[in-house]
């Protein structure tokens, strides 16, 4: 019988189809956080690298495998920062940062709303800006945010409410 | 606002970004992955003491109705479980054969329960060259055997018990090499040379183990399925025999009520199971009861007349029929199983993404509403309990 603790092709299979799945929205989010495009790419695959090994780890048990993926980036992104100094996306943008990339180029009404809306989410208080960014961009429901970020599933909800409010109330100013 | 938000949904890996880093994480793991190759030599057999004890325990789990015995009888060749079945059911089984007609039973039995396990790999597109090379030897051992058991009971005189596992491997071979069966030797290389230039590996290692099971097939069909000679020698191994008419009129008798029983039998299995099947498999099991009542009609006939040695022949067919129809409902049950297995359970546990409630845009929105409303609702009643606070 074999007995080589190796990995069924199955769950390789399940493991190819969750990053066709999730591969933009992981990307996305390290793209919102480190404004870099080629960095962003590295980083999604880090991801799903440290991922599978999380996710075929029969002593774990995971019951949100994107929430993982998450989790793992957010735990990069950290890392990565405290060895770079943090810049804010205004600061970026002035040393010409176009968060859209090539595929905008051509659309430049789309670029300018990324831009606006870019700005205003870089503007909300922390814990606002991740939960809405989370849940509009990344669509992701609560209680994976919840899985993610450690909280409640109540206490994202309610974040999630106060942060589109301040949202729209930045982009009406 | 949201409709803004969902914009940015737009930034994502291009098409081509996203294929090479899937690439590379396809490369990265596979040192990782098993790729199952089937060596039957990795199986323990029953000649230390370890495997003994283990023989003996299932043995026991056997007889009263343990899991992993009861599990392993569902497996194939590759499954972790299958050497239970082989190595220690099927032997456990032969164990409690007490005389030769019941050991040479049990060798068709087993003969065909590696066609089974060949068709239920080859419906899962699982049979490789090396995994139906191992069925079709298994199979070549378990009809020898079978044979040799037979020529022991007609030794012995026991033209009756000789016939009837004769017939029966003789009618469980047709039925699973049916002469009209469009098998895997009608492609043609060319088809088979494009289909394999346009498949991935797994796919070409299945292709090739259906046209090597085809060619097996071949073999097989007109190694022992050569109906004209079976029947010939059945005919005459009975008619030939100093057993007068009337015992033969009452061994034909007896086999009629065999095979009424058996019929009566099935008929009551296939209704306390019929809720579970789906239609096309009551179509299938009803056709094949059927043709089972048919056969018995004739035999009913051939008894009449005096037909002795044909009516045998036929009630035997009739039981061999009806025997088939209960493998049969085993394997639609079986496969429903399977299908219901595999849509709960598509993802191993630890990637189930049952959990990710992946959504249309367009559900989405009803839940967005809910959340939103519930997020508000603690809002309401944080500000309430403030204006109340004071």
């Amino acid at each position: 019988m074999p007995t080589d603790g190796k990995i069924s092709k199955k769950t390789e299979k399940s493991f190819l189809k969750l990053y066709d799945r999730t591969a933009d929205a992981i990307f996305r989010h390290c793209f919102f956080r480190l404004f870099d495009r080629e960095l962003a790419k590295e980083f999604t695959q880090e991801i799903f690298l440290r991922g599978w090994k999380e996710l075929t780890d029969t002593t774990k048990e995971v019951k949100y495998p994107k929430a993982l993926l998450y989790k793992i980036a957010n735990n990069l992104i950290i890392d990565y920062k405290r060895k770079k100094h943090e810049e804010s996306l205004e600061t970026m943008q002035a040393n010409g940062f176009d968060p859209a990339g090539n595929n905008f180029k051509e659309n430049i009404h789309a670029g300018i709303e990324y831009q606006k809306i870019l700005e205003k989410i870089d503007k909300l208080p922390a814990e606002y800006r991740e939960v809405i960014t989370l849940r509009y961009v990344q669509e992701l429901k609560p209680k994976e945010i919840a899985a993610i970020t450690g909280q409640s599933v109540n206490v994202v909800s309610v974040s999630i409410t106060r942060g589109k409010k301040k949202l729209k109330e930045l982009l009406n100013s | 606002m949201r409709t803004e938000l969902k914009k940015l949904r737009k930034i994502k890996l291009k098409t081509k970004e996203k294929s090479a880093i899937r690439d590379f994480l396809h490369v990265r793991i596979a040192d990782d992955v098993r790729h199952i190759s089937y060596n039957p030599f990795i199986y323990f057999n029953l000649s230390n003491h370890r495997t003994m004890l283990a023989t003996i325990i299932a043995a026991i789990l056997l007889l009263t109705g343990g899991g992993t015995s009861m599990a392993a009888e569902m497996s194939v060749p590759g499954d972790f479980l299958y050497p239970i079945k082989t190595e220690v059911n099927e032997r456990v089984v032969e164990v409690f054969k007490r005389n030769e007609e019941k050991r040479a039973d049990w060798s068709a039995r087993q003969a065909e329960r590696r066609l089974e396990e060949a068709n239920h790999l080859l419906e899962d597109g699982q049979l490789t060259p090396a995994n139906s090379a191992f069925l079709a030897e298994k199979f070549r051992q378990h009809v020898d055997k079978t044979n040799e058991l037979v020529e022991k009971l007609e030794e012995k005189g026991n033209i009756q018990a000789a016939a009837k596992i004769s017939a029966h491997l003789k009618y469980m071979l047709s039925e699973h090499f049916d002469d009209n069966e469009d098998d895997d030797n009608s492609t043609t290389t060319s088809t088979v040379n494009t289909t394999i230039t346009a498949s991935t590996t797994t796919s070409t290692g299945n292709m090739y183990g259906k046209l090597n099971w085809g060619r097996i097939k071949k073999e097989i069909r007109t190694q022992f399925t050569s109906s004209t000679v079976w029947e010939e020698h059945l005919k005459d191994r009975i008619s030939t025999s100093t057993i007068k008419d009337s015992f033969k009129a009452d061994a034909a008798a007896g086999v009629k009520n065999a095979a009424e029983n058996r019929l009566v039998e099935i008929k009551k299995y296939y209704e306390s199971k019929k809720g579970e099947l789906d239609a096309d498999a009551k179509t299938d099991i009803e056709a094949k009861i059927k043709k089972a009542e048919d056969v018995k009609a004739d035999a009913d006939l051939k008894l009449k007349d005096g037909k002795y040695v044909e009516a045998f022949l036929l009630y035997h067919r009739s039981m061999e029929l009806a025997q088939q129809t209960k493998s049969l409902i085993h394997r639609y049950l079986a496969q429903e199983r399977r299908d219901d297995r595999i849509t709960a359970t598509s993802t191993p546990r630890l990637l189930d993404d049952n959990n990710d409630d992946d959504e249309e845009d367009g559900d989405e929105d009803e839940d967005d509403e809910e959340d939103d409303d519930r997020g508000q609702k603690d809002e309401d009643k944080d500000n309430n309990g403030r204006g109340n606070g004071r």
